[in-house]
């Protein structure tokens, strides 16, 4: 047979595989958009205003231990200690954990909230790096701060984990910015369900754009760059459409790092957070499904849309590279330690649906639409392919896409609508065209290539290091 | 023949400061407004009111510190606060009582009797 | 392959037109309604809080008249979102309006509607305006098959207080499965004393969660008539009954419960005895402190950790048995003394005393070795640190331990 022949099919199959997986993949966004879109609708009206108040006042919500781990954050820590300590919430307790900063960080806490050492007993129920000191008080009694040597974020974690009062804890990035009402709302789900629930999540907005004054952001706004819109935009389907459908799947894998409610007990049980991966957060949510299936008990991790948690997302492209390459690699370090749960019936919904989701739309995903576009352009061009399969491909990688964007922004609009203005509204639109000319590509990109860093790290040495909690924001700063 | 009494009411719910604006106004005193700790402290600075109205929990400054600001605040210190807060457990009132408040009402509030406490706290103080 | 490819190109096109018409027309037309409604309500608000802070008779004539049909809506608002922040008088005749106005009939008729978020609505609305006619159609919306309506009825009942409210709602206590218990406890506790019979009477009948959930709710509205009724609990043989039941009275805080109170703190069930130990913490029952001092050596923390605490905050008189247990032979109980005195801010004082006389200083001294024998060291090294006095620094160094390698807290 002609060797060009066989080649020219072989190419040519890879092509309809690429269109197949195209459709595929945007057609489980459908369905995942459709179902958010019922959740959605179901969530706004099962919220009346009196709920939030009631949970305020009542000696039955739970008390929650609120975590932040610092590290070198003397700039804009006691800001955020202060702007935690006036959240609307009734009983709740601030530990802030200072993972060996070399900066001010400690001394600025003490002198802010006159801090004196504490003898204040603790179990150590998760090992941790040494914690130096214990922190209290006296004219907040409800703040914690612990003085430790430098473990890394899961460490930190894990030391306020061991020192938390109450059942439910929450862990929160020093740079975000949470709303005022977000620790009602969050915790709103296990209200509900006290004994079920084990873990809820809040929405992530990108905060560049907006104007923020002492911690609070006071007028939304998107921003004139069009990176961040895109992120924006690119949120919106990840967290409205996909987040939200995954919930009500009893499949949610991921809860942000950035704003994210547990039951300590629970946590405690599975020895807290780890180190082994570069996202810490999404490897304790995957493994406290494995945990939780494995005790055969009724439990539910749930995304609740409503409480936000305002974040700054990257304004250029090597520093969005450097936040992706870390969430790709994490990605790919959390599936491949919990790979046992691929396919597998014992895991419920979690093992024969969100799993292999991740494993062959999220993890392999990129590869597949990387060298699918490189193929069919290239098939194109060398005119083994024709025009109507090329438009075809178009089409469906290409326009459903941009459907689903826009479908995501319907779905704001109709619930949240953070963003009033029609100037705003106007630019959504147009980026959630945009978006599927380009950047989602370059992200698949980025994807690829942090595959590619993950294997050749891993038989390089050990552990990523990092410098502080942000590096991205770090590198930022340093860009700007 | 003597002139209207002033009050700040210091409340980030706009419906709550609504009513208690119309409640003031209809008594005849004259009513200054602030949405949040911040201008709270700032307005009774410049307008020196006979009384505040302070919520507890509040953007940007909250209600012990709006206390804590005009207490230690020479020109301030004698006008009489009234604490109109959600937070209703016993180490909330303790320690607005604390703090220097003169009065503590739990919301939802009895109007009547708000106004009652006012029109006491107005009074001049008894020798 | 042609018509595929057109069909899908169209379709796909066609979707894309259509949400981004629905997305534009949506918010085009919600912001002309809230627009509407936001000056209408600057206009009517005023009348209706002048209305409420007033005395007129009617609604009406406040009003000035009857109300437009298009205005309705928005004065709704204006009551609903008044008549939930406020109590009393104004309370009653903003209720009284919506009443009048035909509001209570509309969502009268609304929670028989079909769809169930309007059933909801109106619940919460029919709660919202206490509107106690509408008791019997919410008592009976409490088995309404949707879980969101029945949770909005019984809130809505719990508003409307009432005796012919409280019983549905007691009787929801019993019903575990259809019920948050959780949820029924606190529009309980919220409705204060017309429930306090009705939960005595009911409680034989209540399975065994609901009944701890009924002392908790006597707990927390401090139903002194209750208090009795309480004391006999602590002989039920239940003994998760006996500790709430320890709790509650603890919450309620007679004096003339802790003689019943002590004896608890002997009771064979851990529970019982840190309940009974927290209660007399509230009670302020002086003549306990000696048992409390005793209770300090007991097996559980949670009973040394409650017995401090209550030493604690007898005051003086607790304080100074805290200082004696300084001496006591049981490690544990040490360093609950430690524990408390430090929180209570003695330690403090006794370090400050190191500056004074021979007698007080001593008498300092040996209190300040008690702590370091306890281990309870990182407070005295700050102030060996940082004390304003130099002469208490010199004295309180001499009596620290040589700092160790790490120096960590334990």
């Amino acid at each position: 047979m002609n060797v060009a022949a066989l080649l020219e099919d072989a190419v040519i199959a890879f092509n309809v595989f690429v269109l197949f997986y195209f459709l595929v993949l945007n057609s489980i966004y459908l369905i995942l958009f459709l179902i958010s879109l019922v959740e959605v609708l179901k969530f706004v009206r099962k919220t009346f205003f009196s709920d939030y108040r009631q949970i305020m006042q009542s000696d039955m919500t739970w008390p929650v231990s609120v975590l932040i781990p610092a590290h070198d954050e003397e700039r804009t820590i006691v800001e955020t200690v202060r702007s935690m300590l006036m959240i609307n919430y009734g009983e709740f307790e601030i530990i802030v954990i200072d993972d060996g900063s070399n900066d001010g960080t400690l001394r600025r806490l003490i002198d802010a909230y006159e801090l004196r050492r504490s003898d204040r007993p603790y179990k150590c129920s998760i090992a941790t790096g040494q914690v130096r000191a214990v922190y209290g008080s006296l004219a907040h009694p409800n703040l914690t701060v612990i003085d430790k040597e430098k473990g890394g974020k899961a460490d930190a974690l894990n030391a306020g984990i061991n020192l938390a009062r109450y059942p439910l804890f929450c862990s929160i990035d020093g740079d975000s910015i949470i709303e005022d009402n977000a620790l009602l709302r969050v915790v709103k789900p296990f209200m509900e369900k006290p004994i079920e629930t084990v873990a809820a999540g809040g929405i992530v907005r990108i905060v560049n754009g907006c104007d923020v004054k002492d911690g609070r952001v006071t007028r939304i706004a998107l921003s004139d760059r069009a990176l961040p819109i895109l992120q924006v935009v690119e949120y919106f389907r990840a967290f409205l459409t996909g987040r939200v459908g995954w919930s009500s799947l009893q499949s949610l894998l991921i809860i942000s790092g950035a704003f994210g409610i547990y039951k300590k007990q629970e946590v405690i049980e599975i020895g807290g957070y780890t180190h082994g991966t570069d996202t810490e957060d999404l490897e304790l949510v995957v493994r406290l499904h494995e945990h939780m299936r494995r005790k055969k008990q009724p439990y539910r991790v749930v995304f609740v849309p409503d409480p936000v948690c305002w974040t700054e997302a990257p304004e250029t492209l090597s520093v969005l590279a450097r936040q992706r390459n870390r969430w790709h690699r994490g990605l790919l370090q959390t599936l491949w330690q919990h790979k046992r749960m691929l396919f597998n019936p014992k895991y419920g919904n979690v093992g024969l649906f969100a799993f292999p989701y991740f494993v062959f739309f999220e993890l392999l995903g990129p590869f597949i639409e990387t060298f699918g576009y490189l193929a069919v352009i290239v098939s194109y061009l060398l005119g083994i392919l024709d025009v109507q399969f090329f438009m075809m491909f178009l089409a469906v990688a290409i326009l459903y896409g941009m459907f689903l964007s826009i479908a995501a922004i319907l779905l704001e609009e109709i619930s949240f609508r953070r963003y009033p203005g029609w100037i705003d509204l106007t630019k959504l639109l147009a980026y959630s065209v945009i978006e599927n000319f380009g950047y989602r590509q370059i992200l698949s990109a980025m994807k690829v290539k942090a595959f590619w860093d993950a294997i050749r790290r891993r038989r390089a040495w050990g552990q990523m290091q990092r410098r502080g909690f942000r590096p991205d924001a770090l590198q930022e700063q340093a860009s700007r | 023949m003597s002139i209207a009494k002033r009050i700040l009411v210091a409340e980030d719910d706009p419906v709550t400061r609504r009513f208690v604006v119309s409640l003031l106004e209809e008594r005849g005193y004259e009513v200054l407004v602030a949405e949040d700790g911040e201008h709270a402290i700032a307005t009774a600075a410049t307008a020196q009111p006979d009384l505040i109205v302070s919520d507890l929990v509040m953007p940007y400054r909250d209600g012990y510190e709006v206390l804590r600001a005009i207490r230690t605040d020479e020109r301030l210190k004698n006008i009489p606060v009234l604490i109109l807060s959600m937070r209703d457990h016993e180490e909330d009132i303790v320690r607005g009582f604390e703090q220097g408040a003169d009065e503590y009402i739990v919301k939802p509030f009895n109007a009547r009797e708000f106004v009652s406490r006012v029109r006491k706290l107005l009074e001049p103080r008894r020798a | 392959m042609q018509g595929a490819l057109i069909v899908t190109v169209l379709s796909i096109a066609a979707l894309f037109l259509v949400l981004t018409i629905l997305i534009v027309v949506g918010k085009a037309w919600r912001e002309f309604r809230d627009g509407w409604r936001r000056t209408r309500r600057r206009a009517l608000e005023p009348l209706v809080l002048k209305y409420a802070h007033g005395s007129d008779a009617s609604v009406f004539s406040a009003m000035g008249g009857a109300i437009a049909k298009r205005d309705r809506v928005v004065v709704e608002m204006i009551l609903l979102d008044h008549v939930s922040r406020v109590r009393g008088i104004e309370h009653e005749r903003l209720c009284r309006a919506l009443d009048e106005l035909g509001f209570v009939d509309r969502f009268l008729a609304n929670l028989r509607g079909s769809r169930w978020f309007r059933r909801a609505k109106a619940a919460e609305n029919l709660g919202l305006a206490g509107a106690k006619r509408a008791t019997s159609q919410l008592a009976a919306a409490l088995t309404d098959e949707v879980p969101e309506v029945r949770l909005r009825a019984a809130k809505a009942l719990g508003l409307v207080g009432g005796r012919a409210a409280v019983f549905p709602l007691v009787n929801a206590l019993t019903e575990p499965n259809r019920w948050s218990t959780i949820r029924i406890a606190d529009i309980l506790t919220g409705m204060g004393g017309e429930v306090v019979k009705e939960l005595m009477d009911a409680f034989p009948k209540l399975n065994a969660h609901a009944k701890l959930a009924a002392l908790d709710i006597l707990g927390r509205i401090h139903a002194l008539e209750a208090v009795p009724w309480l004391l006999s609990r602590l002989d039920d043989p239940e003994s998760n009954v006996r500790a709430r039941a320890a709790h509650a009275l603890g919450a309620i805080g007679v004096v003339d419960a802790a003689p019943v109170l002590r004896k608890a703190l002997t009771d064979a069930a851990w529970p019982v005895r840190a309940m009974a130990a927290k209660a007399l913490g509230r009670v302020h029952d002086l003549e306990a402190i000696p048992a409390l001092c005793v209770a300090l050596r007991d097996r559980e923390w949670w009973v040394r950790a409650n017995a401090a605490e209550a030493l604690k905050l007898a005051g003086p008189p607790g304080l100074e048995a805290l200082e004696g247990v300084l001496e006591d032979a049981d490690p544990y109980a040490t360093h609950q003394a430690c524990l408390m005195l430090q929180g209570a801010g003695i330690l403090d004082r006794r370090v400050a005393e190191l500056a004074g006389n021979g007698e007080m200083r001593s008498a300092a001294t040996l209190v300040i070795l008690r702590f370091v024998e306890a281990g309870q060291v990182s407070r005295l090294r700050e102030l060996a640190a940082t004390h304003a006095e130099a002469t208490v620094r010199e004295a309180l160094t001499r009596l620290l331990p040589q700092e160790t390698a790490t120096g960590a807290a334990r």
